[in-house]
């Protein structure tokens, strides 16, 4: 692209001065309009022979299929079960999304220790209520390892919830670098859970 | 004769540097280099949900109205300076859940970056123009880089989810999905990976305008996709460039003046972005989009000079600083 903006506006220095009296500077003329028109030539060649390889690859690339393969279908029991799921999994994100803003606000110091505490409880009874609703679900055999998974998430989050509360106990937040990735980990698992049974969950944004 | 011959030359070889000159505009002082990276493509977005005025109109004859759906790429903007390597955005990683957003040519970061001869530990700086999980997807991916997010991003995410009305606080799995509610598009892994940059001392809270290295300074452009959007505008030898990640989704929204991608989005706010853009770089050629259908092509200039990567990705070369190698195979 830079190359071929510097290469054009050459082609007005072609535009020499007339005839002259003297044979002196003809061959001197010369030679410059020569090497102008040879750069210009060789520029316009290179670009054309870039472009034509450029669209060649385009062209391969563009034929081949790049769509992944269709999800199957789930079964009018594993819709039922998904279904199911999806009420208790707002919950579940609902609390997730406490528990991250009580350690993001506290490590920012935008919220006292209390405050903090009140959350973090918050999100671990919610954790709990939920456990115990995703326990009460019965998953066809299909997706029963999307259960557990489901329920492994669950888990995590509330270690994490409880590794946070040692905060208040000795004010080290050592507990929070401790507590992070196991909720990452759980937020990791819902959106694999998510891909089995909500495809369509997250759109473009 | 001669001398007057030899004149003429060297005036034209004069008009010749300043009309180079005035075309490129290099910047003052540190340049950068800078690619823009394809990480993955939307497949058959409808042209109305990412562009209202250019909503599709059965048997339309306007090119503005012709088209069902868009082909969006997802760009991540790299740039390359003094000791610093940033990323602008940072896509998204979730190759198992490509199935759930209609993707393909899903390329993990890395993997691209690799491709440019730089390797995931030497990014030392990250800013996402929002937080949205498909541009700032891919944190934890980085260990060694701080990340620059907009205070007011971090406070607009707790306020939509802690909103009283559930219509407006809807999020992903609420009842009916959330369309475009101020709380849409955090999955609870996205703001994990920010926490995690908080927490390990990796993370700088921008309230605004900041200059991060010489040159390179990030713009609020708070509204104009989400409550806490932010530009990075970027020296280079092509002129300065100024990178939107969703506030400048299509950049010929940018040309046109059409708004692009509403999600959490202020028009106005997103035209005084798009404002922004012509009057750092002197018009619309050098802003960057995020999800512009015509990146890499000639038909997006800055994208044209660009490459086939794996899985069908996609590398551009936007400018190269002075002594910088080219990475174009």
């Amino acid at each position: 692209m830079v190359t071929s903006r510097q290469a054009s506006p050459s082609v007005p220095i072609v535009d020499v001065p007339g005839p002259t009296k003297s044979r002196g500077p003809l061959p001197v003329k010369l030679l410059v309009v020569g090497l102008i028109l040879l750069t210009v030539l060789g520029v316009l060649g290179a670009s054309l022979l870039r472009e034509a390889a450029m669209a060649g690859r385009t062209a391969a690339a563009d034929a081949r299929p790049s769509l992944a393969p269709p999800r199957p279908a789930l079964t009018p029991a594993g819709e039922a079960y998904a279904h199911a799921l999806w009420a208790i999994h707002g919950d579940v994100k609902s609390a997730a999304f406490t528990l991250t803003f009580s350690g993001l606000r506290y490590k920012l110091r935008e919220l006292q220790v209390r405050a903090f505490e009140t959350g973090v409880q918050a999100a671990s009874k919610s954790f709990s209520d939920a456990e115990a609703r995703v326990r009460a679900l019965a998953p066809p055999t299909s997706l029963t390892q999307v259960h557990s998974q489901y329920l492994d998430a669950v888990h995590l989050f509330q270690q994490s919830a409880a590794e946070m509360l040692k905060v208040t106990e000795d004010g080290r937040d050592d507990h929070l670098l401790v507590a992070q990735p196991l909720s990452q980990e759980a937020s990791e698992k819902l959106l694999r859970v998510g891909n089995v049974i909500w495809p369509g969950e997250y759109l473009p944004n | 004769m001669t001398k007057r011959f030899h004149m003429s030359v060297l005036f034209a070889l004069v008009v010749l540097a300043l009309s180079l000159g005035a075309q490129s505009v290099p910047a003052q002082g540190p340049v950068y280099s800078v690619w823009l990276v394809r990480n993955s493509v939307f497949k058959d977005v409808p042209a109305g949900a990412f562009m209202p005025d250019r909503a599709y109109v059965p048997n339309s004859t306007n090119p503005m109205n012709n088209q069902v759906f868009f082909q969006l790429p997802v760009n991540v903007g790299v740039i390359k300076g003094g000791k610093d390597v940033i990323l602008y955005d940072t896509g998204w990683k979730q190759q198992d859940y490509l199935k759930m957003t209609n993707s393909v040519n899903w390329v993990a970061l890395p993997e691209l970056l690799n491709r440019l001869g730089i390797q995931a530990a030497d990014v030392t700086k990250i800013v996402i123009g929002h937080g949205h999980w498909d541009h700032a997807g891919t944190l934890s991916d980085f260990p060694n880089a701080v990340l620059y997010v907009q205070k007011a991003e971090l406070e607009g995410i707790q306020w939509a989810l802690t909103y009283p009305n559930p219509k407006i606080s809807a999020v992903n799995t609420s009842p009916g999905g959330c369309a475009r509610t101020p709380a849409c598009g955090y999955p609870p892994l996205t703001l994990q990976e920010i926490y995690g940059k908080v927490l390990g001392g990796k993370a700088v809270i921008v309230d605004g305008t900041m200059e991060i290295a010489p040159g390179v300074v990030i713009h609020p452009a708070h509204r104009a996709h989400t409550a806490g959007s932010q530009l990075l505008e970027v020296p280079t030898t092509i002129g300065k460039l100024v990178f939107g990640s969703d506030a400048y989704s299509s950049w010929e929204g940018i040309r046109d003046w059409m708004i692009a991608n509403p999600q959490q989005t202020d028009t106005v706010q997103q035209f005084l972005a798009y404002e922004k853009c012509y009057k750092i770089t002197g018009g619309y050629q050098n802003c960057v989009a995020a999800h512009e259908p015509l990146s890499y092509s000639d038909k997006y200039p800055i994208t044209k000079n660009f490459w086939t990567g794996p899985n069908d990705s996609r590398l551009a070369e936007v400018a190269l600083a002075p002594g910088e190698r080219t990475r174009k195979p």
